[in-house]
């Protein structure tokens, strides 16, 4: 029953084309009103708080490398390269994610210089994922229609647990590169990927297996796993901590549903979290107007607040919810976290009965 | 030729903005440049549909508020991913403090009706000579 369930995920089952038949798939989200001249405000980019960020960011990350290769070969390098680790193998993730949407910086070369590094670092195929996430805007965790659902129902929780520290994404990246460079994609990446994109993916994923294969090289060559904790290594030891950030966006919350209200949550974090995360706990902000760059984030929630449930005081506050939810939605998937809205606030949009977050099936049996 | 409709008065549309038109069922965005001309093109993305007039104008672009889909908005050109497919453009012009669109010239004859000599470009397209220049590029 569950591996029926989880099969309806595949971009390739039934439910896509039944979620395009009912109206699920491109369908027309809520968004709180807010005066256009106050929206254009909060969507204006400035170049100035990107550069300064990402400045630190390089900063910190060559700064700890350096130490790290300083003291390597004594226990003084651990506390180095585990920082080191969590700068290239988590922060690139909201990094990626930034500049994918185009919104962090106001020249564009330079949102697309980022968005090549962190897609690197992240170890995520630029023009895939960059598709793959369209997607995940447009279709936001309907049911075989978005590629970037993390914690299905039921949750495949030895595959989370897993990915603390990259064991099924980095094995998977692999495989990716080697399938994207003899020229070829997924079904799944074919059904969002344009042809036109696609030598693209082939292009890139030679050159990264190059420099994998680099690395790989000179750690064999010069008999040190230097290299290698440098470059590709921190996908690995450094990536608990964009999971732990990431599950707070979306599990246990509705799916199929067309109100980012219903599936989407805001954290409240501290001024180190909003750093490395770059305002990524302001997340159902993020999804209702994707426009909105990333340092005015904290604005926006300002002005859609009173349309909203509370946002979480804490990350803890949101795991002290998400933990049970997706426990127990191992055995009940009709389960899902529905959160009052405030006082005042804007129905949910619920356009049809079967948009109210539960994902009860839209086509018949899916083979397991 | 087409029909000329009033879609706006010149001052609705702040410089450097869009608004929304609606004729007949069917969506248009206006456009004002920072030069002060006008220009008008299909109301929504041609990726997935999204209404452009709630997007942003950064000089000559309309950036689609849902994936950051980018167009030329003097000349429809897409300018890369997500959207591939260039947005149709219509000519505007400005009397009278209204701006009208012509609606119902595809965008072939209109780039046909801007090479020919007989007509004055600036009428069809107002008088920002950069954009123009840009667009004849694209």
């Amino acid at each position: 029953m569950s591996r029926d369930r989880l099969a309806r995920y595949s971009l390739t089952s039934p439910e896509n084309d039944a979620a395009v038949e009912l109206g699920l798939a491109g369908g027309t989200w809520f968004r709180s009103a807010i005066p256009r001249k106050r929206m254009k405000e909060l969507m204006r980019r400035s170049d100035y708080p990107a550069v300064r960020d990402t400045a630190i960011w390089f900063g910190l990350i060559l700064g700890f490398a350096g130490l790290g290769i300083a003291f390597w070969g004594t226990w003084w390098a651990v506390p180095f390269f585990a920082a080191y680790g969590v700068l290239y193998g988590s922060t690139s993730d909201s990094r990626w994610h930034e500049s994918g949407h185009g919104t962090a910086f106001k020249t564009r070369w330079m949102d697309q210089g980022l968005y090549q590094i962190a897609s690197f670092m992240i170890m995520r195929d630029p023009t895939t994922w960059r598709w793959s996430h369209t997607r995940h805007h447009t279709d936001t965790l309907i049911v075989g229609r978005d590629p970037e659902i993390a914690v299905m129902r039921p949750a495949r929780l030895v595959r989370l647990l897993a990915n603390l520290v990259g064991l099924v994404d980095v094995p998977l990246a692999f495989r990716l590169m080697f399938l994207h460079a003899s020229g070829r994609l997924t079904a799944g990446e074919a059904d969002y990927v344009p042809e036109s994109e696609r030598h693209k993916v082939y292009r890139t994923a030679r050159i990264d297996l190059a420099i994998y294969a680099t690395a790989i090289g000179l750690a064999i060559g010069l008999r040190t796993w230097l290299p290698v904790v440098l470059i590709g290594g921190p996908r690995l030891y450094g990536a608990f901590l964009f999971n732990l950030y990431g599950f707070t966006q979306h599990a246990g919350m509705g799916e199929n549903v067309l109100d980012h209200r219903l599936n989407t949550r805001t954290v409240k974090m501290c001024l180190v979290n909003r750093f490395l995360y770059w305002n990524m706990n302001y997340h159902v902000e993020h999804h209702m107007f994707p426009m909105v760059p990333y340092y005015r984030l904290p604005e926006l929630h300002e002005e859609v607040k009173h349309d909203c449930a509370p946002a979480y005081p804490s990350m803890w506050a949101a795991y002290k919810e998400i933990v049970p939810a997706v426990l127990r939605q191992l055995r009940d998937q009709e389960y899902y976290i529905r959160r009052e809205l405030r006082a005042g606030a804007a129905p949910y949009n619920e356009p049809v009965p079967l948009a109210d977050g539960r994902a009860l099936p839209l086509a018949g049996p899916v083979a397991a | 030729m087409g029909q000329w409709v009033a879609a706006c008065a010149a001052g609705d549309v702040d410089p450097e903005d869009v608004i929304p038109f609606e004729h007949d069922g069917k969506d248009y965005a206006i456009y004002r440049s920072p030069g002060d001309s006008y220009y008008a093109t299909d109301g929504h993305c041609t990726h997935e549909q999204t209404l452009l007039c709630d997007g942003l104008v950064i000089g000559s672009v309309i950036e689609c508020p849902k994936h950051n889909g980018r167009f030329d908005y003097t000349s429809g050109r897409a300018l890369g991913a997500p959207v591939l497919v260039d947005v149709r453009t219509y000519p505007v012009k400005v009397a009278d403090g209204t701006v009208y669109i012509e609606i119902g010239l595809s965008a072939a004859c209109r780039r046909m009706i801007r090479v020919s000599p007989c007509l004055g470009r600036s009428r069809l397209f107002g008088g920002d000579p950069a954009a123009d220049e840009h667009r004849d590029q694209g």
